[in-house]
């Protein structure tokens, strides 16, 4: 209609110029520690940034491999979120946003980064992705629970951008001791079935949450390590550690009754 | 005539269509207004922004999930990103990865409707024939105890220690296989969604629905809308793929569902009231986890199949809630807490022992109660302001040690919060530890998996959108018809009402083409 607003960025793309309105309010910030010379240090990447980077730029891949190192669990059973690709994964959901959304996220990565906003704001130097992973890891928990709301939403939606791609990955099930969803052979029925009676799905029957199970890779063949009758780690629900027991292993029951 | 499914990409150039009926989206409201109008006899093109998914991309697959069948790529959130916001975006809606759970909407509820907000003409008799309708064709059954998942049998068994009211749920279901994957496509077709019900029955009648084209204004011509244009995107994506669908209607029908049909509006100029957007209600979400000695499998059966309202009415001045429980595929898991690190995998690796219930709470109802508001980003996207309020937060803290208590009971070894700190139990008296506990926005994890509101239906222009026959203020060849209409939320979970209340509004609809 005549009087209504144009909205040229949905036709896509266009949206990217439409930079001054940022969500999390850091625009300012950041210009503040760039003018300074807050972001000259280039992080000590090392992994290789993927050829095909859509919203983020090496540098900032770089920032976004140390964030992931840090929301993510390391050490064994744990696969490193390098090893997944978690980086490269959370740029194609970034490519996937709303432009102008996706450049608050590069902000943010800028933000955490930048030495000068860290001496000021965070009391420490040092850019983020130099520092070593558990001070990496205490300075994302200052934003956890920071005063200011601009870091509470950064943090926000890197650690989520971060855990997505890394949980959603099969090749963190084992350790997760979550035995993958059951396969109804749907990939090659028909598009649409009647409705019919069927037999419940057991997931104590499946693999990886059974006792004594091999400890067998994911579909995709990587090596996962865990099988979910090994003890789970004495704190279950967060800190402080907690003197649980370890969970008794779950006896496995009926073979699975898929039939679809 | 046969009609057909068409898939954006297969448009090789842009199209223009007529038709009585225009239907923009394919969730709850659409699809079942859509089926009724072409069973009437009339032309109806329906419009749908995300992609055509069937059983045979339904893989369980987390990450193509929610890039695929949910708005935003699963990462929808008000705009400070303290609630995050579940809905769905594909053929069928939300209800291609909704839970199941059925309930006819409450007669409090209607009777609140009635009272407050002037709505004539919506009581349990005048709705019950459209309830019964839905309920056949959807299977809705009580879903047997006896089949309940270990994450709902914790609700059921705590609940009932307690002495409080709990009870089986009534889900949408025909041979569903305790699959679990209800979140990201049911891969037997057991789920008895839009996709495999309404839908087919009105592309069997002769319905033309375009999948992956996202409507981006509505036109008008001398007050009345004429159809609207727009996009094809690529699935998944916000890119467009440069093709335009023009649709010419004598009637529109917007069923975008809540945050996207004000959205629309507004793109459109059509806000002549200032009330679009207003009154956006989502049922705030709090959780709380159990960690078992038995295997709960949070991620496997039958996701929501048991619920108590024991606390559905606590007095004029407080907000009531209600317990259910979630499904906890690992993403949807990691999604939940704040945690990183060591900290972060220890969760994660308690998931098979895990339960997860959940509290819901019912905006809307109290007095100055107005929830959150939709607005548009400068790229036209919506945008959800949703402040967190002292009688929620109130709510909140209340439902926090409801929900222990539950897990306690149940037999949990080991309770703990979604706090930025987790808060952890291991007996009634760790109680107190919830009470010096902060709630409210980034305190602890708050979503939503219920949109409702922003096109209100009411009697006047001056507080609401649409008529109580769903049809514009305004505009009167315009209706809104899906969860954005609904005046309040409704204390129990939406998608029946939706149905519901699309099935009453298709005589509407189809005595508007004339
Ligand atoms: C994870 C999840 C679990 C849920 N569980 C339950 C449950 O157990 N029980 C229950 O009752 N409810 C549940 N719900 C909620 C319920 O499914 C919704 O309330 C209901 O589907 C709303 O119906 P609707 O018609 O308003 O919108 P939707 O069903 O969401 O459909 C709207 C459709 O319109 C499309 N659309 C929007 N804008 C445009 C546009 N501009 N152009 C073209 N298309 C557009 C959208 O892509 C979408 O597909 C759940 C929801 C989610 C997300």
């Amino acid at each position: 209609m005549a009087d209504s607003p144009e909205y040229g960025a949905r036709g896509g793309g266009a949206g990217a110029s439409r930079r001054a309105v940022l969500k999390l309010g850091l625009g300012g910030l950041l210009v503040a520690g760039a003018a300074a010379g807050g972001l000259q240090a280039w992080p000590g990447a090392s992994v290789e940034p993927p050829l095909l980077l859509q919203v983020l730029s090496p540098r900032t891949h770089a920032i976004l491999v140390a964030v992931a190192e840090a929301v993510c669990p390391d050490g064994p059973p744990w696969p490193r979120p390098s090893a997944l690709g978690v980086a490269a994964k959370v740029d194609a959901v970034l490519a996937r946003m709303d432009p102008a959304d996706a450049d608050q996220i590069v902000v943010a990565l800028h933000l955490l980064e930048s030495a000068l906003a860290g001496a000021i704001l965070d009391q420490r130097v040092g850019p983020f992705s130099s520092r070593p992973l558990a001070l990496r890891r205490r300075s994302l928990e200052g934003w956890k629970i920071s005063a200011l709301p601009v870091r509470q939403t950064a943090f926000k939606a890197l650690r989520g951008l971060c855990a997505t791609a890394y949980f959603a990955d099969p090749r963190t099930f084992a350790a997760v001791g979550y035995p993958g969803p059951p396969d109804f052979g749907q990939a090659s029925a028909p598009d649409r079935q009647p409705a019919q009676d069927r037999a419940l799905w057991d997931p104590t029957a499946s693999p990886f949450s059974a006792p004594g199970a091999d400890a067998a890779a994911p579909p995709d063949g990587a090596s996962g390590g865990a099988s979910a009758g090994a003890a789970p780690p004495a704190s279950p629900l967060g800190s402080p550690p907690s003197s649980v027991a370890p969970v008794a292993p779950v006896a496995p029951t009926a073979p699975a009754q898929v039939s679809p | 005539m046969k009609g057909q499914i068409t898939e954006g990409r297969a448009l090789t150039a842009d199209v223009a269509e007529r038709c009585d009926v225009l239907v923009i989206g394919s969730g709850a409201g659409g699809a079942v207004l859509a089926a009724g109008l072409v069973e009437a006899g009339l032309d109806v093109v329906m419009l749908e922004a995300g992609p055509y998914q069937t059983r045979r991309s339904f893989q369980g697959d987390e990450g193509a999930a929610f890039v695929n069948l949910y708005q935003e790529q699963g990462a929808r959130a008000t705009a400070d990103l303290s609630i995050a916001v579940l809905q769905g975006r594909s053929v069928g809606g939300s209800t291609t990865v909704n839970w199941t759970t059925c309930f006819r909407t409450p007669p409090r509820v209607l009777r609140h409707w009635a009272e407050v907000h002037g709505i004539e003409g919506l009581d349990e008799e005048s709705l019950r024939p459209h309830f019964e309708a839905i309920e056949q064709r959807l299977g809705i059954a009580t879903w047997p105890e006896e089949r309940a998942n270990e994450n709902n049998r914790a609700l059921l068994r705590g609940a009932r220690a307690l002495g409080w009211e709990a009870s089986p749920l009534r889900r949408n279901v025909r041979g569903c296989a305790n699959s679990g994957l209800c979140g990201v496509g049911c891969p037997v077709d057991g789920k008895q969604g839009m996709h495999v019900t309404f839908l087919p029955d009105a592309v069997e009648g002769g319905l033309r629905l375009y999948s992956d084209v996202e409507v981006d204004t509505l036109t008008m011509r001398d007050g009345r809308v004429s159809g609207a244009v727009a996009r094809v995107r690529a699935p998944g994506s916000r890119a467009t793929m440069g093709r335009v669908v023009q649709v010419q209607a004598k009637v529109v029908a917007l069923c975008g569902g809540a945050i996207n049909s004000p959205a629309l509006l507004l793109r459109s100029g059509l806000n002549p009231n200032g009330r679009v957007g207003l009154r956006t209600f989502i049922h705030p979400v709090i959780g709380v986890a159990g960690v078992y000695d038995h295997l709960i499998a949070p991620y496997a059966g039958a996701p929501q199949s048991v619920g108590s309202h024991q606390f559905i009415d606590r007095g004029a001045d407080k907000m009531g809630f209600f317990l259910e429980a979630a499904p906890m595929q690992p993403m949807l898991a990691s999604t939940a807490t704040a945690m990183i690190g060591p900290q972060l995998g220890d969760f994660l690796a308690r998931l098979p022992n895990l339960s997860a219930l959940l509290s819901l709470h019912v905006d809307g109802l109290l007095p100055g109660d107005e929830g959150g508001v939709v607005s548009l980003k400068p790229s036209g996207d919506p945008k959800l302001d949703y402040p967190v309020r002292p009688a929620l937060i109130e709510a909140m803290a209340e439902s926090h040690k409801v929900l222990a208590k539950v897990h306690l009971a149940a037999g949990a070894r080991e309770v703990g919060t979604l706090h930025a700190q987790p808060v952890l139990l291991r007996a009634e008296a760790d109680l107190p530890l919830l009470d010096q506990a902060p709630y409210g926005a980034f305190q602890h994890a708050i979503f939503t998996a219920h949109q409702m509101g922003g096109c209100t239906m009411g009697p006047k222009p001056e507080n609401s959108v649409v008529r109580p026959d769903h049809r514009h203020h305004t505009v009167e060849n315009l209706f809104v018809v899906d969860g954005s209409a609904l005046p309040t939320a409704l204390g129990v979970n939406p998608s029946q009402t939706v149905y519901g209340l699309a099935h009453r509004a298709r005589a509407f609809v189809a005595a508007a083409v004339g």
